[in-house]
């Protein structure tokens, strides 16, 4: 059974350069570009208008961005390798993470927020305490050497996994802080990976244009989802955990149906690049849950499941 | 450098300076007066370091660097340009030295100031490495020679070529078009393969009727798309092909200069590696290069556009950027012209293959320089026919 979405509205030129990366949280969603401006744009409004620019210290321009409702936090990662923390509500700067040894990479934060958790790309990957404002590292992960492109935190907070250059893939235990999987199913580089809502399944995916998704406990390989025809930049999963968002350098986005275990809708308005999609998080309203792209186009995309009769 | 070299050194200096009298007494027919205003400031430095050593002994010359830190970006002419030479950091020389390289370094700076003289003296043109060859003993390699005569250029505060030095050159033109050399010779290029010759040996270029430029980065390239007649088809129109082979020379980049500045209305495109070096060499011919930032306001071609390979695209050439190619890419980005809006293709260019971690070379290899000629006509005519719309 294929679903039906369409296109509710865009807004062009939302930033000067490609857009690398886009988070959502209940209120916004919130973009980062090649230039070193942070977007806020009002994710429950029907015009979608911006709410808030926050312009951070990353002069090189912006690859990562991660937020957080229950902190108020933004974190932004630039191309100088640094990372920044924003304050939701105003836009303050709340601490910036620099080492010139570490050009870290993707980042995310615990649901509960009181962790921050960033791949690098020597390999390691770091964990910091947002608790305090000092944003003090109180973790260390070690992997084997090669660049972390993608991680996600379980949202029981249990787990971190980490994708990398080499197509190595790991699920960490943030209790011991010991490498629990390596996953094996990709050879070429991992670029997106997600863990689903209750923290069970993992989905991975990158430069094979196949989805992997492993039991998180087993660690078992459960089924792949192929379609895409080209690199997989970005996956996420809508808040039920019945479907996959993915986003492809192929031009395309595609729906993937859990229980079906294959792709529900494809949509192809950007007819460029995609590098990041996201699924809004305004659940609670009257609104079914849509989702966000954007792209090497410049343009946000917002789509909403068409709903029958 | 052992003592007997040194002492050999000396010698040779020593020797120099009394040849360097004579040869400056000989300058009698000088009719061009910029001529003859760089002799005046190489006698007077001569000169003056002579009078130093009759005087007090010793001989002191403060030659201006040209690095990094005695450069600035003028954003309104999007341009390299030089620090005053007082302004900026100086490297002295001496002699006799306080040890045997200062005083190697002073034979060099005397040798080569007597070539200049000579070849100003007689009206010819010198090559850097000509003057490589006349000592090899002496300069030990050609970096050397090609940093003292810039080195020279920057603290007399003079071109290089009005020092009647060019770097040897190495780069080709091809299409249809006329050079008038100032010797009376005319090289009619149709087709064939041409060496730019110094700027200041050409009288004229005459170029027909061309619907653009194209500069090419990789010599292989530019040697397949002249075979393949790329410089005429009938979907993109007449071009003039030209390569720097890398980096380009003065010459080639005077001739692009000249070009861009003669016929404003006609599309430079540019095709280069999307990798950092390629960024590097493009922004060399567009904006200038801090080696030679006192001279590049009649170097710069502001108008190339980047018309590939675009790292997006270019699938053919992909390959993973290695860690240089990482930092070499960040310090591209910070520097200042990539802010400006002429910039933004590259800047584009350069976040995307840091984003992917991957960069695409443009390849000949087997039936590849099809796929090359293919898509550089494609991206061409695409160009060209958005010209035509607005």
């Amino acid at each position: 059974m294929s679903k039906q979405y369409f296109a509710t509205s865009l807004t062009p030129e939302a930033h000067p350069a490609d857009i690398f990366s886009v988070e959502t949280t209940p209120e916004y969603a919130i973009t980062s570009s090649g230039n070193s401006i942070l977007k806020l744009w009002n994710a429950v409004s029907n015009d979608h208008e911006l709410v808030l620019t926050i312009k951070t210290t990353h002069k090189l321009g912006i690859h990562h961005v991660c937020a957080n409702k229950e902190s108020g936090l933004v974190a932004a990662v630039g191309f100088d390798g640094e990372i920044s923390v924003w304050s939701l509500q105003d836009g303050s700067c709340r601490g910036v993470i620099s080492d010139p040894k570490t050009a870290h990479w993707a980042a995310r934060f615990s649901a509960d927020g009181e962790f921050l958790a960033a791949t690098s790309l020597n390999g390691e990957i770091n964990v910091w305490n947002t608790a305090a404002g000092e944003f003090e590292k109180c973790g260390e992960l070690e992997t084997k050497g090669s660049s972390g492109l993608a991680i996600d935190y379980s949202s029981d907070g249990r787990f971190i996994a980490s994708g990398h250059e080499n197509g190595g893939l790991y699920i960490f235990s943030t209790e011991t802080a010991r490498m629990l999987h390596s996953l094996p199913g990709h050879i070429k580089a991992v670029r997106a990976v997600a863990f689903s809502p209750v923290s069970k399944l993992l989905a991975a995916g990158g430069d094979s244009n196949i989805i992997t998704v492993y039991d998180v406990t087993s660690g078992e390989q459960v089924f792949n989802l192929s379609g895409h025809s080209r690199w997989i930049m970005s996956l996420d999963w809508n808040f039920t955990g019945e479907y996959i968002l993915s986003g492809s350098f192929d031009k395309s986005l595609k729906v993937w149906s859990i229980e079906q275990t294959e792709c529900v809708a494809t949509q192809t308005e950007a007819d460029s690049a995609v590098w990041a999609v996201k699924w809004t998080k305004t659940a609670g309203t009257a609104r079914p849950q849509g989702f966000v792209s954007v792209g090497i186009d410049k343009t946000i995309r917002w789509y909403r499941e068409a709903t029958g009769g | 450098m052992s003592v007997a070299e040194n002492d050999h050194a000396i010698e040779e200096v020593l020797e120099l300076m009394l040849a360097l009298e004579i040869v400056l007494t000989l300058r009698a027919d000088y009719q061009h007066e910029s001529r003859e205003k760089v002799l005046g400031k190489i006698d007077t430095l001569i000169s003056d370091l002579l009078s130093g050593i009759v005087d007090t002994g010793v001989a002191t010359v403060k030659l201006s660097n040209r690095r990094a830190e005695s450069t600035w970006f003028d954003d309104k002419s999007l341009i390299v340009s030089a620090r005053d030479a007082a302004d900026t950091k100086q490297n002295v020389v001496t002699f006799p030295g306080t040890n045997i390289l200062n005083s190697w370094r002073f034979a060099v700076l005397m040798r080569t100031l007597d070539i200049i003289s000579e070849s100003l003296t007689s009206g010819k043109i010198v090559t850097k490495r000509d003057i490589y060859y006349r000592e090899t003993w002496l300069f030990k390699n050609q970096a050397i020679v090609d940093r003292i005569v810039d080195d020279i250029g920057r603290t007399l505060n003079v071109p290089r070529a009005a020092l009647g030095i060019v770097s040897a050159q190495k780069g080709l033109a091809c299409g249809t078009f006329c050079m008038h050399k100032k010797d009376g010779t005319l090289m009619a290029v149709d087709g064939e393969i041409q060496l730019i010759p110094p700027f200041e040996e050409l009288k004229s270029i005459d170029v027909m009727d061309i619907d653009f430029v194209l500069v090419i980065e990789k010599e292989a390239v530019f040697r397949s798309l002249c075979s393949a007649k790329f410089y005429n088809r009938p979907d993109i129109g007449r071009s003039i092909l030209v390569t720097g082979k890398g980096y380009p020379d003065l010459a080639a980049r005077q001739f692009i200069s000249h070009i861009a500045a003669s016929y404003p209305g006609k599309p430079l495109f540019g095709a280069f590696d999307s990798d950092p070096y390629g960024v590097d060499i493009m922004c060399t011919y567009k904006f200038g290069s801090r080696a030679m930032a006192h001279e590049n306001s009649h170097l710069t071609a502001i108008q190339m556009e980047w018309v590939g390979v675009n790292v997006l695209e270019y699938e053919d050439g992909w390959t993973k950027l290695s860690v240089a190619d990482r930092k070499k890419a960040l310090k591209m980005l910070s520097l200042p012209w990539m802010e400006t809006d002429a910039a933004n293709a590259m800047r584009l260019e350069l976040q995307r293959m840091l984003f992917l971690g991957r960069k695409a070379e443009m390849n000949v290899v087997g039936t590849d320089a099809d796929g090359v000629i293919a898509y550089l006509a494609q991206v061409i005519k695409t160009r060209l026919d958005a010209l035509t719309v607005h």
